[in-house]
């Protein structure tokens, strides 16, 4: 019941059809509410906005300030300085083809895994199996990195580990190989161990989206005369597509994180050629060694490059599908 | 009255049969573990022990041949049973025919599954075996030489305890404080009468698409006077679009008659929220407080990160440095170091440090239904 004045003219006289709506008074709910949703703005301010100050850094010559605080306020300015630096790095490219190739091949076989595999399970028989099926594959991601990195050294040890143990008593290797010692493994450990953890866990949206079909489609297709394969690819992939889409441009957005957490736990100076990639960088000169300017220079290097790929395969994507996510 | 008598000796005659399967398989079970164990080398085992062990073998095995007799006259009775149901299952429409495709989607589940599971059975069988055994490699399914003092070892560790003090503290403040705060958000933006509800939409989701990264984030934690006290781990965690987001959707869904009626008996905003819509939305609540709460238990980034002091080390920092450099073995008398290895010690780790995963698998299982709606939710 919004109340509403009648204009007037300045000699008094109504205007007809000239009606103003008043704007209600704020009552002590409208505060709450306010209140409530202010709560983000002070953690966001706090945790969010107040780092973007930091990254003046990039732009400063703060290496080697003990204290990081002073680090921002007294450091010199020194431009590009940073950049330039890393740039010219000896180690550079092969920290830059590492971040890339590693994100690149997880974009490839990462990615469609568990699409491919939500399908095969839609495709199982009995239900029962179904379940136990997820159940069991949903279990390593519960598990940290440090638990199941811990349990692939094992796996994996030189001399103790079954896997050596095995290649070697089937013939397959003449001398035990030490999967990470020798850097040319790396890659393959991350892949494959990225996705015995995340198989069962990312086919969630995927089981998700396929149980929302509805069974009629597969029913009329089958009076129709289509077999198995006819069913998956004309129905099943398509009604998924809108899901695989919006995850394709998050992972696309998230190329450049090489889930840190993953990675440090298999890294050893010994296989430091393919396993070093920007997040490790950053932290280890940033934190341990106190080159914060640098460290920050590579971050904003690293967001940056991130931004455009969002943006880039969101424009690529709303050509092909003609949908984006924004 | 005939059909509910029926129905009560099948559901008898089911219980009556899932005991007796149970006690069957346990019985198995022990029966294969004692003859083990008694015919292999224990490390300090005495005479004694290993009689007690043949003891205990014998009587396991006594059990399964008395439970024998029953188990069979069950599943004769079940076998018929089945064939009844086969007959009217091949006449249905219900019947699928059984394709290649199907077993090698079948075999691909189960080798799937297998190597899920495997690691962990490798992983329990070193952690009971002697350590300088163990180095000779070859334990893969069973321990070789078994023994309980890696566990004795891991388990009077301080740093061990500590970890599990310091994990369990912040799993439990920080999920139960993250969803307080998460969801009070939630609930304002989630009512059409919040004021410059677009300025608040746009300062939530910006921060999606940009951040400043670690190190002007490190320097933020410093400078809040957060740097190496137990609150870095619970107040960066407060909030989180993402979850904002999740939980809002959810109570969007929730009927805005109620709201009213609330309104009407002069309950006001807090109050509504407090005890209408959190009550109300339970399953997505503790979907993701599961979420948060293994973020919590699983995170070590943080303690490498943001703290210094012994006392703030998590569970799983502590064995990452058991894993990567042997800290388990630090400061040990000479005669130990021969029997033990830091491989084992880092294996009766692991395990420790998975039980209460293990132990609170079956809850997170029951969670899965929920999950999968607000998973489709989010697609």
């Amino acid at each position: 019941m919004a109340k509403s004045i009648q204009l007037q003219r300045c000699d008094g006289t109504l205007i007809p059809g000239g009606y103003k709506k008043r704007r209600k008074p704020w009552n002590h709910n409208d505060f709450i509410l306010l209140g409530m949703a202010f709560l983000s703005v002070v953690f966001l301010a706090v945790f969010a906005y107040a780092p973007l100050y930091g990254l003046v850094l990039a732009f400063k010559d703060g290496d080697g300030y003990l204290n990081i605080l002073t680090a921002i306020q007294q450091a010199p300015w020194s431009g590009f300085a940073n950049f330039e630096y890393f740039l010219t790095d000896p180690d550079f490219k092969s920290i830059m083809w590492n971040t890339i190739g590693l994100n690149v091949l997880q974009l490839l076989i990462n990615f469609p895994a568990p699409i491919i595999f939500a399908i095969l399970m839609s495709e199982l028989l009995s239900n029962r199996f179904k379940k136990v099926v997820q159940t069991v594959t949903f279990f390593p991601h519960f598990i940290s990195w440090v638990i199941f990195g811990g349990i692939f050294l094992s796996l994996l040890d030189f001399d103790t580990g079954i896997v050596n143990n095995l290649l070697f008593d089937l013939g397959i290797i003449k001398q035990p190989v030490d999967v990470l010692g020798e850097p040319q493994y790396f890659w393959g450990l991350i892949i494959i161990t990225s996705i015995l953890k995340g198989l069962g866990w990312g086919s969630i949206i995927y089981v998700a989206a396929i149980s929302g079909i509805p069974n009629e489609l597969y029913e009329a297709a089958k009076i129709d005369g289509a077999n198995r394969w006819h069913k998956i690819w004309y129905i099943t992939v398509p009604s998924i597509m809108p899901t695989v889409t919006l995850f394709f441009i998050l992972s696309i957005a998230g190329l450049l994180n090489n889930g840190i957490e993953h990675l440090w736990v298999f890294q050893n100076a010994n296989n430091l050629v393919r396993s070093e990639v920007l997040d490790t960088f950053i932290y280890k000169f940033g934190i341990p060694r106190w080159r914060y300017s640098y460290a920050t220079a590579l971050g904003l290097f690293k967001s940056v490059i991130s931004l455009f790929l969002l943006v880039s395969g969101n424009a690529i994507l709303k050509k092909i599908t003609g949908k984006g996510i924004y | 009255m005939k059909l509910l008598a029926y129905l009560k000796i099948d559901t008898i005659r089911a219980l009556v049969r899932k005991v007796l399967l149970g006690l069957a398989i346990l019985a198995f079970v022990a029966t294969i573990f004692f003859a083990y164990t008694s015919n292999i080398d224990i490390d300090e085992g005495s005479d004694a022990l290993y009689a007690t062990l043949n003891v205990l073998m014998f009587i396991s095995i006594g059990v399964l041949v008395l439970l024998a007799a029953p188990l069979s006259y069950v599943f004769v009775l079940d076998h018929q049973a089945a064939k009844e149901r086969a007959k009217i299952y091949r006449k249905s429409k219900l019947n699928k025919q059984v394709k290649t495709f199907d077993v090698i989607n079948f075999t691909f589940m189960m080798l799937f599954m297998i190597l899920c599971i495997y690691p962990i059975i490798y992983v329990l069988a070193g952690s009971f075996n002697q350590g300088r055994d163990y180095a000779a490699g070859g334990v893969l399914f069973l321990p070789r030489v078994f023994t309980f003092e890696n566990y004795k070892v891991v388990l009077t560790n301080p740093g061990l305890w500590r970890g599990y003090g310091v994990t369990i503290a912040r799993t439990v403040i920080g999920t139960l404080t993250a969803l307080i705060y998460t969801s009070i958000v939630a609930y304002a933006m989630s009512r059409s009468n919040l004021k410059f509800k677009k300025v608040f939409y746009w300062i939530n989701l910006l921060t999606m698409f940009f951040g400043g990264g670690l190190i002007p984030y490190f320097l933020i934690i410093r400078s809040v006077g957060l740097y190496d006290t137990f609150g870095v781990y619970i107040i960066p965690g407060l909030y989180s679009v993402y979850n904002m987001i999740i939980i809002n959707s959810f109570f969007r869904t929730i009927n805005n008659e109620l709201h009213e009626a609330a309104m009407i008996d002069g309950a006001n905003e807090f109050r509504i929220y407090w005890q209408i819509f959190v009550p109300l939305s339970k399953p997505v609540l503790a979907t993701v407080a599961l979420w948060v709460a293994i973020g919590h238990w699983n995170s070590y980034f943080d303690t490498m990160i943001f703290t210094n002091s012994q006392n703030l080390q998590t569970l799983q920092y502590f064995l990452l440095k058991a894993i990567q450099t042997a800290t388990l073995t630090e400061g040990m008398p000479a005669e130990m170091m021969e029997r033990l290895s830091p491989k084992t010690l880092s294996l009766a780790a692991i395990i420790i440090s998975m039980i209460p995963v293990l132990f609170f698998f079956p809850l997170i299982r029951k969670n899965f239904q929920s999950g999968i709606m607000i998973g489709s939710l989010k697609g």
